[in-house]
């Protein structure tokens, strides 16, 4: 959930109401977006508002500031008018661009008042979208320049970098080889994620004027040359996708916002993008839809009943100019701000949220139903019930652990163990390279992380484990496992013999009849002391004492026995 | 009968008389005053024999300084001894040399009296007599006061403690008298009843030792269900209640389709990064998708279908085999409600889950890579946002939580959706409890559910609510091997609709320590709808880590730890060995930490001194008093455990000997501990 930081008063002077906080916080939570912090500084005091991740036209002051207003009655939604110039602003868009980043779009406001507020909050907005909808700018970058310093028209191309001279923003020297310039921002923080998108690649986009200045180079930095300020009075945006729908949210959202301080609100200049083997794109689209809402529907689907002049005036309150259009239908209009408006159930839970969802009468569903477990999980938790008065303590360990967990510490040869494990491809930690396929590293790293713990220490687990299978759809299932381990200055395989006689005394399951024990040797356990639990013939776990080794390696110092078994074979 | 021979001497002696004091005791049997106190305890739990009354009183005592004064002289006296009589005198570095290191004192103030006087000569000076005899009063004084026979006044008291020749230290002590039961003859109480005593009926006869009702009993040998397993037993109950049925949520590896696309997760989503999610390498991708099924999927992802526009952007099958570690069990509700859809007819259905849900996650104290999520969904005609609200107000009321409210949220695939929040006691705030929704259109028309069926879900953490239940305030304490086993023996039954004083949800009273629920108060946003356990670092942790911080620079700056010695001067000249301990841990000084004081005795043994706890700023000053302060080997035990155990944590160290020689008692020792549960370090200060 992005958060945004806006100056209090300022936003206040925007709605047109000032607030205690707590007012403040509760109309927040009524629309649905969240006064997160309140914290103060040398500007003043400062609201930090989380935001839903859909709503990229709450993401500015401005975004935020026009829906409250709206939302309490106090201004109608803003209207937003294209202008056809006599000339359109052009973009030739080359084919070299196709391969690395295929679309542009782009905008021109005329006659705009940018002041330091409305600057910074430009500046805020662009980052926020570069990291939320334009997913750190590898879907979408935004540029955003004073057209007045520029000769249109411009083109789009990708360059080889060494052919890219311009001086960089903000920096006070020209850089004549691009490629240097990505080494160069290497060590700048702010852009560094970036420069993975273009940095290896042979040639970089750059979007230049009819004069070979650089507008910029995107998604990495725009020129010094036509950098906006608050003298600025044309702006020309430009946006630079590799998802042409994306493109277009992003740049409804920027010449909304920006529309507000034109000397006629609202008003956008269109212009054209040319490409060769595509249609000429003329944008920003600012494209206000119509979706037609059943009156009924929405009553049944909240849990209400509103007439449809009631639902008109809330949905209004949302931002959703709507019309009665007959008795049971309303006609809504979507505003190119709204693109989260996907389907009529958007619409819907505008409806509940402007009626309030304070206001909807709770109640039980009629939903009559017969309750069942889930076998498995009633077994494990019969079981781990009679193993706890056993007098043995359930531990929780993690599903997914190291590999040397399962492979080196258990002194389980990595090559023959490895092909048959999950494995996890991008883990953040060594901690979870594969997905256990034995509870006992975890209840051993249990031990472990309890040395002043008195002795015995008698623990176990139900838990599943992870093992590859070919019948499965994804080609790994679960496998529930028992795992118990007795540790103490002796061994205590009895206590562990014991308890599988104890489970199996449970279970009904006869000794020798359908089950006993075989000898077996496993590198885990110590030579000699190893035993197969054999269940209807099946093998379905091993038990024993734990391998010295395996026992320094997981740092514990006393002597240690353990089991484990599959417990499916008992559903 | 008694072990201990001083036992029956106080008893002899009180036989004689009506009252004595322990150190009127130890004076006059030349006894360490310490051990008389101890035989004094060991009569009194033997019942009604003599009554002890305990006192304190400030005693003024010299300083090894002062008694070499009183046996050999002030020095000044010696200094003026040294000199010879006549016009003669003596060079100053050779009077010097005879009188050693406390010459220039005694220079000093023979001068002041007026006794001698240097005169220059040269390079150097000579002393000469200006009187020929003259009278050691500061000796005579002290020698006085160590017998007890005169009053200092103030001035005198002021100067002679300013010159460390005498201290003043509270003594406690205990005035003693025959109590009602009293005898010179203790007998031995019997401990227990024995069947020997069943069998002869010697118990009608025998005198039985009291019990202490005041003590705990003996821990008794269980086994016990980890405290989350026992929470989520109670939750399963409260869902089989609510008529809800148990998925089959055992499978941990899943598909992207059935994780993400079958629930109109935008293949763009950042819920699908490798930042967030675990990916599998192997399988690295599920081998089968329902053909049918994946292209209505990819008709409501692309748009124009289901009366939704979609997300205008092609979707991939090779994004949808992809396999991960499931990022929450909504992919099983998925393919249950898939299968309600493959019915000939809808069957209203309530289904479950409590099961392991994945986020690729660094750990710390409120993250976890892996946790259990609790969700419930319902599949009816004609149920709507009414019912979600009803049925959360149900659900968490069974878990005590009462006040609730809603706030309009987003989640790719409900909508509406609403996150849940409860009012939490302690905290006087509202905090994240779950959240929830109504499952959108184009997830439920492509599984082949009628238009008219719509469906309510939600979700929240296990680990959350019982973090604030218990006020468990390190996740990593209750989840995975490193789990505290001391918790899991102590952590109660679970009754979540039964807070147990009587108070409503997250109640102060279920927090043990002040800060602790707060580390589990702030959630952070899940991308889907799976309330996530995860919380945010609490500021409180900051803080604890700048006090921590501020410490170390204190330790560091010569500057500052001069001005804390300063604050201490008063109390370090009558208390010549102090002590203080830190908790690294916390950043704060440990208080209430038992210290005991022995001393090595020539035959090796320790001799126990004294027992003091540290203050609220964890020191500890009156250990002993300048006049027992003697040059010896000492030993402090700081009781380790009993201070960790009482904030519900176990250390490696259950108590700690500090063994340190003291050569010169004369001046201040300050032997400080810096304290984790896992380490500490220990240094001489001054």
């Amino acid at each position: 959930m992005p958060t945004v930081s806006v100056n209090r008063d300022l936003l206040f002077s925007k709605i047109g109401k000032a607030y205690s906080d707590d007012e403040f916080d509760k109309l927040c939570f009524q629309f649905g977006i969240e006064l997160d912090e309140v914290a103060e500084d040398d500007d003043g005091v400062e609201y930090k508002i989380d935001i839903p991740a859909n709503r990229y036209d709450l993401l500015c002051v401005e975004g935020i500031a026009t829906a409250l207003a709206v939302f309490t009655g106090k201004i109608e939604p803003p209207r937003y008018t294209k202008l056809t110039p006599k000339v359109k602003i052009t973009t030739v868009v080359s084919p070299s661009t196709q391969s690395i980043r295929p679309y542009l779009v782009t905008a021109v406001l005329r006659n705009v008042t940018i002041t330091p507020a409305a600057y910074k909050s430009l500046i805020d907005l662009q980052e926020k979208l570069h990291h939320n909808i334009c997913r750190k700018r590898t879907l979408v970058a935004i540029g955003v320049h004073d057209l007045d310093k520029l000769t249109p028209p411009f083109t789009y191309s990708c360059e080889p970098p060494e052919q890219i001279k311009f001086v960089p923003l903000n920096l006070d020297k020209e850089w004549t080889n691009a490629r240097d310039l990505m080494e160069f921002y290497g060590s700048d923080t702010h852009l560094k994620p970036y420069l993975h998108i273009i940095k290896d690649l042979p040639a970089y986009p750059v979007i230049r004027d009819s004069s070979g200045i650089v507008l910029s180079l995107p998604p990495i930095i725009n020129g010094d040359h036509s950098k906006v300020s608050t003298s600025t009075r044309n702006i020309f945006i430009e946006s630079t996708a590799t998802d042409l729908s994306k493109a277009h949210v992003v740049l409804d959202t920027l010449v909304a916002m920006l529309s507000q301080y034109c000397e006629n609100k609202g008003e956008v200049e269109i212009t054209e993008v040319v490409y060769e083997n595509r249609p000429v794109d003329i944008c920003p689209k600012l494209f206000t839809r119509n979706m037609a809402l059943d009156v009924d529907t929405v009553n049944e689907t909240v849990g209400i009943s509103i007439s449809a002049g009631e639902m008109v005036s809330t949905l209004n309150r949302m931002g959703l100019s709507s019309q009665v259009k007959n008795s049971g239908q309303i006609s809504v209009q979507i505003p190119p701000t709204r693109h989260d408006i996907i389907h009529t159930c958007d619409i819907i839970e505008d409806v509940a949220i402007g009626f309030g969802y304070e206001n909807i009468v709770p109640q039980l569903p009629p939903t009559s139903t017969i309750a069942a477990q889930n076998s498995l999980n009633k077994l494990s938790f019969q079981l781990a019930n009679c193993v706890a008065q056993a007098g043995f303590t359930e531990g929780l360990t993690f599903s997914l652990c190291s590999m040397e967990d399962e492979c080196e510490k258990l002194l389980q040869p990595q090559a023959t163990k490895e092909p048959s494990l999950v494995i996890i491809s991008n883990p953040k930690s060594q901690d979870f390279q594969v997905a256990r396929s034995s509870l006992l590293p975890g209840l051993l790293k249990t031990v472990q992380a309890n040395k002043g713990v008195p002795l015995p220490l008698k623990l176990f687990e139900f838990s599943d484990v992870v093992h590859l299978d070919s019948e499965s759809d994804t080609g790994a299932k679960n496998c529930r496992h028992f795992c118990a381990i007795y540790t103490n200055k002796t061994p205590g395989f009895e206590v562990i013999h014991g308890l599988l006689d104890r489970i199996m005394q449970l279970l009904e399951v006869k000794f020798e009849d359908e089950y006993s024990l075989r000898a077996a040797e496993d590198p885990t356990y110590f030579h000699g002391r190893c035993a197969e639990v054999i269940y209807r013939n099946e093998v379905i776990g091993k038990m024993g004492v734990l391998h010295p080794k395996v026992l320094s390696n997981f740092g514990c110092a006393m002597p240690c026995s353990a089991i484990e078994i599959e417990i499916e074979p008992f559903l | 009968m008694a072990a201990n021979p001083l036992i029956d001497k106080v008893l002899e002696y009180l036989s004689h008389t009506e009252t004595v004091d322990t150190l009127q005791l130890a004076t006059e049997w030349e006894e360490d005053h310490q051990r008389i106190v101890g035989a004094v305890k060991s009569i009194q739990s033997s019942g009604d024999i003599i009554e002890v009354e305990q006192r304190s009183e400030v005693r003024t005592e010299l300083t090894l300084e002062g008694r070499e004064f009183v046996s050999k002289g002030s020095h000044e006296a010696i200094l003026f001894a040294a000199v010879p009589s006549g016009g003669e005198g003596i060079l100053l570095p050779d009077l010097m040399k005879i009188t050693g290191p406390n010459g220039k004192i005694g220079m000093s103030k023979a001068m002041q009296a007026g006794w001698i006087k240097s005169v220059k000569e040269g390079n150097s000076n000579r002393v000469v007599r200006l009187k020929e005899s003259i009278e050691d009063k500061v000796q005579e004084t002290l020698r006085n006061v160590a017998a007890g026979t005169t009053e200092l006044d103030k001035a005198t008291m002021a100067e002679y403690k300013k010159r460390k020749l005498l201290v003043q230290n509270t003594v406690v002590f205990m005035v003693l008298r025959k109590a009602r039961g009293f005898t010179t003859v203790i007998e031995k109480p019997e401990t227990d009843l024995t069947p020997e005593m069943i069998a002869s009926g010697d118990w009608k006869t025998k005198n039985f030792k009291a019990y202490n009702f005041d003590a705990l009993g003996t821990p008794i040998p269980a086994g016990h269900l980890h405290p989350l397993m026992k929470v989520r037993s109670e939750f399963r109950s409260v869902l089989f209640e609510m008529g809800f049925s148990e998925m089959p949520t055992n499978r941990f590896v899943e598909s992207s389709f059935w994780n993400f696309d079958a629930l109109f997760v935008p293949q763009k989503h950042p819920a699908r990064d490798a930042q967030d999610t675990f990916f599998v390498s192997q399988p690295s991708t599920c081998n089968s998708i329902p053909e049918d099924y994946m292209n209505r999927v990819k008709a409501a992802h692309e748009g124009g279908s289901y009366g939704s526009s979609g997300y205008g952007s092609n979707w991939k099958k090779e994004e949808a085999l992809k396999n991960v570690m499931r990022t929450h069990t909504t992919a099983v509700s998925a393919r249950m409600l898939y299968e309600i859809g493959q019915k000939k007819e809808f069957v209203p259905t309530k289904l479950f889950s409590i099961d392991r849900v994945f986020r690729n996650e660094t750990l710390d104290a409120t993250h976890l890579a892996e946790f259990h999520q609790v969700e419930g969904v319902v599949a009816d005609k004609g149920i709507n946002l009414g019912h979600l609200i009803g049925i959360m107000k149900e659900f968490f009321s069974r878990l005590g939580i009462k006040k609730l409210r809603f706030k309009p949220a987003y989640n790719p695939y409900t909508e509406p959706s609403m996150e849940v929040f409860a009012y939490h006691e302690g905290l006087k705030k509202w905090v994240e409890v779950g959240n929830s929704g109504m499952f959108r259109p184009e997830m439920l028309l492509p599984m082949g559910l009628p238009e008219d069926v719509r469906v309510i879900a939600w979700g929240l953490s296990l680990e959350r609510p019982t973090m604030i239940r218990y006020g468990y305030d390190n996740i990593r304490d209750l989840v995975g091997p490193k789990v505290d086993l001391g918790m899991v023996y102590k952590s109660p039954i679970c009754r979540l609709d039964k807070q147990l004083c009587g108070h409503s949800f997250g109640c102060s009273c279920n927090i043990q320590k002040d800060e602790k629920s707060d580390a589990s108060t702030e959630e952070e946003e899940a991308s889907l709808m799976s309330a996530k356990a995860q919380v945010r670092n609490s500021d409180k942790a900051k803080t604890r880590l700048q006090v921590i911080a501020n410490h170390l620079a204190l330790q560091n700056n010569k500057h500052s730890e001069k001005s804390e010695e300063k604050q201490q001067e008063n109390m370090d000249n009558a208390n010549p060995l102090t002590s203080h301990i830190l908790d690294t841990s916390r950043g704060r000084p440990a208080a209430g930490v038992l210290v005991k004081l022995f001393k090595r005795g020539a035959d090796g043994n320790w001799v126990f001194i004294t027992e003091q706890s540290t203050n609220n700023d964890g020191r500890i000053g009156n250990l002993i008093s300048g006049a027992q302060f003697t040059p010896a080997i000492y030993k402090l035990n700081f009781d380790t455990k009993s201070y960790f155990t009482s904030k519900g944590e176990k250390t490696f160290y259950p108590f700690i000997d500090v063994i340190f020689e003291i050569e010169k008692p004369e001046e201040h020792y300050h032997v400080p501990i810096l304290l984790n549960a896992y380490g500490f370090s220990t240094y001489r200060g001054s």
